[in-house]
């Protein structure tokens, strides 16, 4: 088991009546790339102000590196943090803010210097010193954010939202900046985002927060394949989700009648199933596949609506048999039948997750 | 186009007109301001041997430049309060700043005498002083609060993370940001403190007299060219710091364009 550089225990924010954190326990491992994930509000820059020393809990511990730190200001704490818009000191060169850190720490000069000319080379910007944030642009000015926040070697690197102000191609381009100087560094980075693609490319693990509750904590693939809540489904990509009743236990399957069509039942994985159980089947869009009419196994039957291009893809909106809206999406140069046919579309049994009562 | 040069001479001409007699009539020998007899420094040499005026002349340095002071430093640190810290009848506070700002000098003026009165406050150069921060505080709030409110936002937070204690995050951080709006107040208060008449003339006492209430305070005794010399000196020291703030903003400007 790998070290633990940051801890909450029984962690809670209250704002007045509201409580926006309740009560979480959360470990972040030495070099790993945690995302917390969660919509806007739902207290997910609150727990990272809680981490920097800039906001305090309510209820609850925070441990970095085996110190509580809960009681401790900012200053004396070993992390850093990349916040939103930058926020570096307008009035300063690159060079002056990339150094900051270090002259509160009370460096000497030269040792200064130098730690400021490794960390422009770093982030590619030799040459920079003496400009002023304004005249750099977007992305520089993200650079010199995580240069300004790297030099002090923190511990753990905090960062809120930092790629949000970029257009889309940069903040690509920045994901891969950021994990690739994440991994050379071994820096434990916890990334704050509402963004779902940014936390499943960037992140080791992803915290998924929901109601002040950590609604599921596990790597990009598990959250994705394998979501343990209908919650954590829906947030996470595309998905299409049926309301079933499992009918019947057949050793490692369980065969399930779906609202959806109820003269197909749909073959799933059994997990420890009871026939009459009422379940939810998620089927992710990319995994449905069209079949013609005589070759239905493991399929419902569909009446496609409309096709909307997407360039690599085509998302299909059809229709069950309850009217239910289905969402598919197929490789672009796949042959696709004519708007209005009535199909049958089939999945594979490993494809369906299978939610019982207790996980809605 | 011909039309809109003579347009713009003419506003500059009714600006700056009066001024230029002013420079005229203190090179003048005749100790009448009516018609210009030939050219002298009398009135130059003259203005040294002044002691009233003088006197009246340090005076003002005294009572503006302390107030600028006090006034910039309680100002600077009450929008800094204001800004950050989110507590009851703050708003009102905000809303209570415009007052002394649109009230009649007058008024005010009254109204500070009639404390000092009440209070037997013997009125000098200290109640001077207290009078011209009063009136001056708003201005570097207002103006101090605008820059603020211009801050990029999180920076505080930035600097904090970073390792500095909330003192250096004020003076190495908030400060230098908010500079701009700092010095304009300053010298808002300044000039406003300079010549003020109505508030001064209220609250000066006995051998405080300052030069704006001299100079009112000769009309009944007549002008003397004297006058018009002082007048001179004192506007070629406001050019002169003028100019040298326009050449570093240039300087500053072109800095910029070349990076």
């Amino acid at each position: 088991m790998k070290r633990k550089i940051v801890e909450l225990k029984n962690f809670g924010k209250t704002f007045g009546e509201k409580t926006v954190i309740d009560n979480i326990n959360l470990d972040v491992y030495e070099g790993e790339f945690l995302t917390l994930l969660g919509s806007s509000g739902c207290g997910k820059t609150t727990i990272l102000r809680s981490i920097s020393g800039l906001d305090s809990p309510s209820t609850g511990t925070v441990i970095i590196d085996g110190k509580d730190v809960t009681n401790l200001e900012p200053m004396q704490r070993e992390v850093n943090t990349l916040f939103q818009n930058y926020a570096l000191f307008p009035l300063m060169t690159v060079e002056d803010n990339i150094e900051f850190g270090l002259k509160m720490k009370k460096v000497p000069k030269e040792e200064r210097q130098k730690k400021v000319k490794e960390m422009l080379k770093l982030v590619n910007l030799e040459g920079y010193e003496n400009r002023k944030p304004k005249e750099l642009s977007g992305g520089e000015q993200q650079r010199v954010s995580i240069a300004r926040g790297l030099i002090n070697r923190p511990k753990v690197l905090l960062l809120d939202e930092p790629l949000s102000a970029l257009d889309l191609k940069l903040r690509k381009k920045m994901q891969v900046e950021l994990k690739l100087l994440q991994k050379k560094l071994g820096i434990t980075f916890i990334y704050v985002t509402h963004n779902q693609d940014e936390a499943l490319t960037m992140s080791d693990r992803i915290a998924l927060l929901h109601n002040g509750k950590i609604e599921q904590i596990d790597t990009p693939v598990n959250i994705y394949e394998h979501p343990k809540t209908v919650y954590v489904a829906d947030f996470i990509g595309e998905s299409n989700m049926f309301d079933g009743e499992i009918i019947g236990i057949n050793g490692i399957y369980a065969s399930v009648k779906l609202a959806l069509d109820e003269e197909e039942n749909i073959k799933v994985i059994n997990n420890n199933f009871n026939i009459g159980d009422k379940v939810k089947v998620i089927v992710r869009p990319e995994n449905f596949k069209i079949l013609k009419a005589d070759e239905k196994t493991n399929s419902i039957e569909v009446k496609i609506k409309e096709y909307i291009y997407d360039g690599s893809i085509t998302n299909i909106i059809a229709k069950g048999k309850n009217n239910q809206e289905i969402k598919i999406t197929v490789p672009r140069n796949k042959t696709i039948v004519a708007k209005g046919t009535i199909t049958y579309i089939h999945w594979n049994i490993n494809d369906s997750i299978v939610l019982g009562e207790t996980n809605v | 186009m011909k039309w809109k040069n003579f347009y713009i001479g003419l506003v500059l001409l009714f600006l700056y007109l009066p001024i230029l007699v002013l420079i005229i009539f203190s090179f003048n020998t005749s100790s009448l301001n009516i018609l210009f007899e030939g050219f002298t420094f009398k009135w130059y040499g003259e203005l040294l041997n002044n002691v009233s005026l003088l006197e009246a002349l340090k005076n003002t340095l005294i009572v503006s430049i302390t107030s600028t002071l006090i006034s910039t430093i309680i100002g600077t640190i009450s929008a800094f309060a204001l800004k950050k810290y989110d507590f009851k009848g703050k708003k009102i506070i905000n809303q209570l700043l415009y007052i002394p700002i649109v009230i009649p000098e007058i008024v005010l003026g009254i109204a500070l005498l009639s404390i000092y009165t009440f209070l037997h406050v013997e009125l000098g150069l200290g109640t001077l002083i207290l009078s011209h921060i009063a009136f001056s505080l708003p201005f570097v709030i207002i103006s101090v609060r605008a820059v603020l409110d211009n801050m990029p936002s999180n920076i505080e937070d930035a600097a904090k993370d970073l390792g500095a204690s909330n003192i250096k995050t004020f003076w190495n951080v908030i400060v230098p940001t908010i500079m701009p709006g700092i010095t304009s107040g300053a010298f808002l208060a300044f000039t406003l403190s300079l010549d003020d008449v109505v508030i001064s003339y209220f609250t000066a006492g006995p051998g405080s007299n300052t030069l704006p209430l001299q100079i009112y305070s000769m009309i009944k005794t007549g002008v003397t060219p004297d006058v018009n010399a002082l007048a001179t000196l004192i506007l070629l020291a406001v050019f002169l710091v003028l100019g040298i703030s326009t050449i570093l903003q240039i300087r500053n400007i072109k800095r910029q364009v070349k990076v």
